[in-house]
């Protein structure tokens, strides 16, 4: 399976009724407050909770399967170098060479490397429940101008397409016997370019047609535009809002004041 | 030592990718030097069953074998010495500085002698009607020549089974036909040709063998002079007969023959129609 | 009096800007004269490369305004000089489809992408919201509403891209081979969109096509373009029969036309046909004994 979905997954999951605005808040609030621990325990309660948003609003399994796949040779990657070339405080079970290894670093690796996949959670949380309307309505709303959101939202909107493009093209070259499995790495990445030429060559193309087809549509007719939809602050939006700042500053307080989640085993140092 | 067929394919099923229409268990075996059509709607599963031909797409269950290999074995690129594939969009290959080196690319990745990759770019430029642009970067020329560079960089190759994927869309009514010629002449040579189309007049005209998917499956497979009498089939994959064999089938209580695909072959059955009736 | 033509073209000429430095390009139209007049529906045929695209980018302003070049003659379309009214302006007056669907669709679903325009155009919520209904009701496309534009059939999508177009409300409706892509059902579907679109609407259109059946079976004139300019011009059923134009243009016409062209050869059947019905009727005609 590749990258060949929308990303955007309708639903009428209450993370799908919220406003754009407020998830965008909640994406930014928790990868602010990810990126400041490094508790194994947190981290993973941390991706508990985003599992357990993206699976109640109804977000297929596999798609939270691929994001794991996605990310998981980085949180691997990250997670051993990490555990194994950090000087440890502690007293390391191994040390060969330069290399040590103790339980703290291996907790701080592992809690480092999935920090990764939950950052990535939480953003993808915001775009498979957030429509393309509702992403340009809530940035919009934020006082970004129109074309930066349409711009956003077309990159999305073009993401899987390029995924399928590069997909064909790599078959078509393949079909030409250029072949992806022969050789070292040097040849390995070499065979590449024929695929990257013409993905780039067909991406402008695309590119300009599309262009052609925004102005065919009246785009920039007049200094402002109207819009179909309109956002609506529920109430339910200003508790989540009151919500989200509340437990953010929280949060922020007992890192800073009790250290929370600055150790990657003890939770409360 | 029995005839081996070209392309056996045994009980083949495929539903792994959702981007494609699955197969539900197809059975077909396309004899050397066969001109076997594909038809069906979009959706039918056509492309997903040629795209087994050459290795792009490997079996969930059930075999392909190319001349006896199983495509499970081979990768595409090696898949590609015996057989060629043209894609439907000609921006999705061309990525060369010049035409006379877009046209290289597949024969040099074979591996053939620069003598013999010279002669046969030469002979590929010169059936397309290509030498005037053989030093202009393909990209910049219009559609029609960007698609007759497409396929001109696998003709040049000479596979063994050449599959053609709506060649004749997009080209203009005097290069489809010059294009048609070259892939007869193919056939004539002794190739292997797979035409998947949505241009019943081009199957009807040129192929000796018609299969028609639907839902994954063949739904009837046969002669052009079989397939296009087949209504019920047809109109389950909504496909209409070309004009002229629809009009033959109207005219059946006159003695018109259901099987006529060809102006040609119309007018001699006319022909005889009117002295038998004076 | 006779209403003035609603697309006038006069010696259209136009060059592309060089693709490569110092390498000109060459003259894609040279001398373009078109009169299209309201609810007319004209079908532009050619081979490739002799610049059928590059007029429907004239008729709405693309060509020259987006794509520079140098550029000759006139575009007048609605008392509209198409050179330098802006394209966003001109697309209240010309919608326009294009070949490639995945290009014109570029929203998250069928409602937002058809809502895009009159959106562009500021109109009153209330207004686009009944423009979109009316758009996706001519087009048959109400139910599919909330679904994703890329989740579409290539005959849908194409409905969807004129339906956008319609959300605008023009007069004309210019397609540039929108059925290249389909197959033989998506064809149909969307030929028949524009027959129901000229009944009801009266709307002007301009296709390109390489469709010679649906030609034959929808168009009220064809005008075949070679070498930059329109080198015949008339009811298909004049064209089609001249075989000999035909080929040298180097365009099919409709397989019955080149039967019923054979028949009145080989045996002098005189009556032309090239739809199903009619060339049906002739030959019985022939046959049975005249009253």
């Amino acid at each position: 399976m590749s990258l060949t979905y929308d990303l955007y997954q309708p639903g009428q999951s209450p993370l799908h009724r919220a406003d754009p605005r407020v998830k965008l808040l909640l994406t930014v609030c928790a990868s602010a407050a990810l990126l400041t621990i490094q508790n194994l325990w947190l981290i993973l309660l941390a991706l508990a909770g985003v599992h357990g948003l993206l699976l109640g609003a109804g977000i297929r399994r596999e798609r939270v399967v691929w994001i794991w796949r996605v990310t998981l040779p980085t949180v691997l990657l990250i997670a051993i170098l990490w555990a194994l070339l950090n000087p440890t405080p502690e007293e390391p079970w191994l040390v060969w060479w330069f290399v040590s290894l103790s339980a703290y670093n291996l907790a701080q690796g592992l809690a480092i490397g999935l920090r990764i996949a939950a950052l990535a959670f939480v953003v993808f949380l915001w775009l498979f429940t957030t429509d393309q309307v509702e992403l340009v309505l809530g940035l919009v709303a934020l006082g970004l101008p129109y074309t930066w959101g349409l711009t956003l939202a077309m990159a999305l909107r073009y993401l899987p397409t390029m995924g399928s493009a590069f997909r064909t093209i790599s078959e078509a070259q393949q079909a030409r016997a250029l072949d992806l499995t022969q050789g070292g790495p040097v040849r390995r990445a070499k065979a590449y370019i024929p695929i990257t030429v013409a993905m780039l060559i067909s991406s402008l193309r695309t590119t300009q047609h599309v262009s052609y087809a925004l102005e065919s549509r009246a785009l920039g007719a007049l200094p402002y535009r109207t819009y179909l939809h309109q956002l609506r602050f529920r109430p339910l939006d200003w508790a989540l809002t009151v919500g989200i700042l509340l437990a953010t500053g929280i949060f922020f307080w007992a890192r800073l004041t009790l250290g929370l989640g600055t150790h990657p085993l003890v939770v409360w140092p | 030592m029995t005839t081996q067929p070209a392309i056996a394919v045994q009980g083949l099923v495929y539903r792994y990718d959702p981007e494609l229409p699955a197969l539900e268990g197809v059975d077909l075996e396309i004899a050397n030097n066969a001109y076997l059509g594909v038809i069906g709607q979009n959706g039918s599963g056509k492309t997903t069953l040629v795209k087994h031909f050459n290795g792009l797409l490997k079996p969930t269950e059930g075999h392909v074998l190319v001349f006896g290999m199983d495509t499970r074995q081979a990768s595409v690129g090696q898949m590609a010495h015996s057989v060629g594939y043209v894609f439907q969009n000609p921006d999705h290959q061309i990525f060369c500085a010049t035409t006379r080196e877009e046209i290289a690319f597949g024969p040099r990745n074979l591996g053939l002698s620069d003598d013999l990759v010279q002669e046969r770019i030469q002979d590929a430029l010169d059936a397309f009607a290509l030498g005037p642009y053989a030093d202009v970067p393909p990209a910049v020329l219009g559609y029609g020549l960007r698609r007759k560079v497409s396929i001109a960089a696998v003709y040049v190759m000479r596979p063994q089974i050449l599959i053609l994927d709506e060649p004749t869309a997009g080209l203009d009514r005097r290069s489809a036909d010059e294009l048609m010629r070259r892939v007869d002449a193919m056939h004539a040579e002794g190739h292997t040709i797979v035409l998947v189309s949505h241009d019943m007049q081009l199957v009807a005209t040129h192929c000796r063998e018609v299969v028609v998917m639907d839902e994954g499956r063949i739904l009837v497979q046969g002669t052009p002079e079989e397939v296009f009498q087949e209504h019920a089939a047809l109109a389950r994959a909504s496909l209409a007969p070309p004009p002229v064999t629809a009009l033959a089938q109207r005219l059946a209580d006159l003695g018109m023959p259901g099987h006529t695909l060809t102006i040609e072959s119309f007018c001699q059955a006319y022909g005889r129609i009117r002295e038998a009736h004076p | 009096m006779a209403e003035p033509p609603v697309i006038a073209v006069r010696g259209l000429r136009y060059r592309y800007p060089p693709s490569l430095p110092g390498r000109e390009a060459e003259l894609v139209l040279r001398g373009v004269d078109l009169d299209v007049a309201r609810g007319e529906f004209v079908a532009l045929m050619g081979p490739t490369g002799v610049g059928k695209t590059t007029l429907c980018l004239a008729l709405n302003g693309i060509v020259p305004q987006s794509t520079g070049g140098v550029i000759g003659g006139s575009v007048t379309v609605l008392g509209h000089n198409a050179r330098h009214t802006p394209v966003p302006q001109l697309a209240r007056h010309v919608g326009i489809v294009y070949q490639d669907p995945e290009s014109q669709l570029f929203s998250a679903t069928v409602e937002a992408e058809v809502a895009f325009g009159p959106e562009n155009l500021g109109l009153p919520r209330a207004e686009i919201a009944e423009r979109v209904s009316w758009a996706l009701d001519v087009v048959s496309m109400e139910a599919s509403r909330e679904r994703a534009p890329t989740r579409l059939s290539g005959g849908q999508k194409q409905r969807v891209a004129i339906a956008a177009a319609l959300a605008m409300l023009p007069q004309i409706l210019i397609l540039d081979e929108p059925t290249a892509a389909l197959d033989p059902l998506g064809r149909l579907e969307v030929f028949r969109v524009i027959e129901q679109l000229r009944n009801d609407q009266d709307m002007t259109i301009v296709m390109v096509s390489q469709d010679p059946e649906h030609v034959a079976a929808f168009a009220d004139r064809l005008a075949l373009l070679a070498e930059g300019r329109i080198v015949a011009e008339g009811p298909p059923a004049e064209l089609f029969y001249a075989l000999d134009q035909m080929e040298a243009v180097g365009v099919s016409a409709p397989q019955l036309a080149e039967l019923s062209v054979a028949l009145e050869r080989c045996y002098g059947v005189s009556t032309r046909f090239m739809l199903l019905n009619e060339a049906e009727a002739a030959l019985r005609a022939e046959w049975e004994p005249q009253p």
